[in-house]
C-alpha cells in the first residue's frame, strides 16, 4: 500500500516549510510515503485554487491511499471541489482529515512510516484528534 | 430544455453577471471584500467564450465544462460553489432531461458544498425558492422581486459576510443577486 499525504495551503511558503520540518522529523522512514503540497494561486497569491489541487490529485493517481490536509477553512472548500470532479474510484481513495494541519501532518506522517494501513491511520488520527 | 436552449439561457445570464460587475462589487464591499463582481465576471467571461467557441452535444457535457471553466478561471467562494452547482446540475442531466430536476441538484450542491442552510442570507436562499417557483410554474419577475427582498432582511450567517452580523440586514446579498439574474434569463425559456 502506498500512501501519499497532500497539505493544501493558502501559502506556498507555509506549505514547503512544513513539508521540509516534517521530513526532516522523520528522516529514515520518508520512503514510506510522498508529501506533495497544493498551495497558492496561479497569479502567485495567498489562496488556494481547487485545479492546482486537482492536478496533484490527478499526479498522484498511482498512490493506494492520499491523506489530505488544509491549513484553514477555504482550503477544505478547494480541496472538496477538487475532489468533486474525480470518478469514484480516485475519489475513495482520499481521505481529507480535519487535524490541524502542522500537528496532523506529522502524526499522519508518522503512522505512515509505520506502515500502517489505511483504516488504521485513520483510526489513530481520529483517536489522538 | 435542450442544449441550445441551456446555451441561450446561461450565455444571457454571463453576459448580464458580466455587465453588473460593478455593481456587485459594490454590494459585496458593503458586507464583504468587495471582489465579488469581480470573481464571477472572471468566470463567466471564460464560460461565454466557450459556449460561444465549442461545440456540445449534450446539457451534461455544457454543464460540465462550465463547472471546469468556473473552477479553472474564478476566485472567491462563490465561484467554486458554482463551480460544483454546475457540475452536480452536469451529473443530473445524464439522468434526466427535467430542468426542475436538474435545478433541484444545484440547489443540493449549493448545500453541499457551501454548507449553507436556508436563512443564511446566501445564494442558496434565492435558488431554492425560484426552483420551487419554476416547477410550481409560478416564476416570473414579481416573484423573483420578493425573494431578493426577502433575502435583504436576513442576517447573514455564511461566508465573509457573516462578519460583519446585523449590519448585512437590509443590504442586498450579490451572490442572491447573481441567482436572480439566472432565474431572469431563464423566463425567456418559459
Amino acid at each position: 500500500m502506498t500512501a501519499a499525504i497532500v497539505l493544501v495551503s493558502h501559502s506556498d511558503k507555509l506549505a514547503e516549510a512544513l513539508q521540509e520540518m516534517i521530513l526532516e522529523m522523520i528522516p529514515t522512514h520518508s520512503d514510506t510515503f510522498k508529501m506533495v503540497t497544493a498551495a497558492g494561486t496561479n497569479d502567485g497569491h495567498l489562496g488556494t485554487t481547487p485545479l492546482r489541487i486537482l492536478e496533484k490529485l490527478n499526479e498522484l493517481h498511482t498512490y493506494d491511499d492520499i491523506y489530505l490536509f488544509y491549513d484553514m477553512g477555504s482550503a477544505l472548500l478547494s480541496s472538496e471541489a477538487a475532489i468533486d470532479f474525480l470518478d469514484d474510484a480516485s475519489r475513495a481513495r482520499i481521505h481529507i482529515f480535519h487535524a490541524p494541519i502542522v500537528e496532523g501532518t506529522h502524526y499522519c506522517a508518522v503512522q505512515c512510516s509505520l506502515n500502517k494501513d489505511r483504516d488504521e491511520v485513520i483510526t489513530a488520527m481520529n483517536k489522538h484528534f | 430544455m435542450d442544449t441550445k436552449d441551456y446555451k441561450d439561457w446561461l450565455s444571457s445570464w454571463f453576459k448580464k453577471v458580466m455587465a453588473e460587475k460593478d455593481m456587485l462589487n459594490r454590494l459585496d464591499a458593503e458586507i464583504g471584500d468587495g471582489d465579488f463582481g469581480d470573481n464571477i465576471a472572471r468566470g463567466a467571461e471564460a464560460a461565454l467564450q466557450a459556449l460561444d467557441q465549442e461545440i456540445f452535444d449534450s446539457p451534461n457535457n455544457l454543464l460540465q465544462r462550465l463547472a471546469f471553466l468556473f473552477m479553472e478561471s474564478t476566485g472567491g467562494t462563490s465561484g467554486v460553489i458554482l463551480s460544483s452547482t454546475f457540475l452536480e446540475m452536469s451529473r443530473k442531466a445524464v439522468d434526466t432531461v427535467e430542468l426542475t430536476d436538474i435545478l433541484q441538484a444545484g440547489s443540493r450542491a449549493i448545500q453541499t458544498r457551501g454548507k449553507a442552510a436556508l436563512g443564511d442570507k446566501t445564494m442558496l436562499d434565492m435558488w431554492e425558492p425560484l426552483t420551487e417557483a419554476y416547477t410550481t410554474h409560478t416564476l416570473d419577475e414579481a416573484e423573483i422581486t420578493k425573494q431578493l427582498e426577502r433575502v435583504k432582511t436576513m442576517q447573514a450567517n455564511k461566508g465573509r459576510a457573516a462578519d460583519y452580523e446585523d449590519n448585512t440586514l437590509g443590504k442586498q446579498d450579490p451572490g442572491a443577486l447573481a441567482v436572480a439574474y439566472l432565474f431572469e434569463a431563464l423566463l425567456e425559456f418559459i
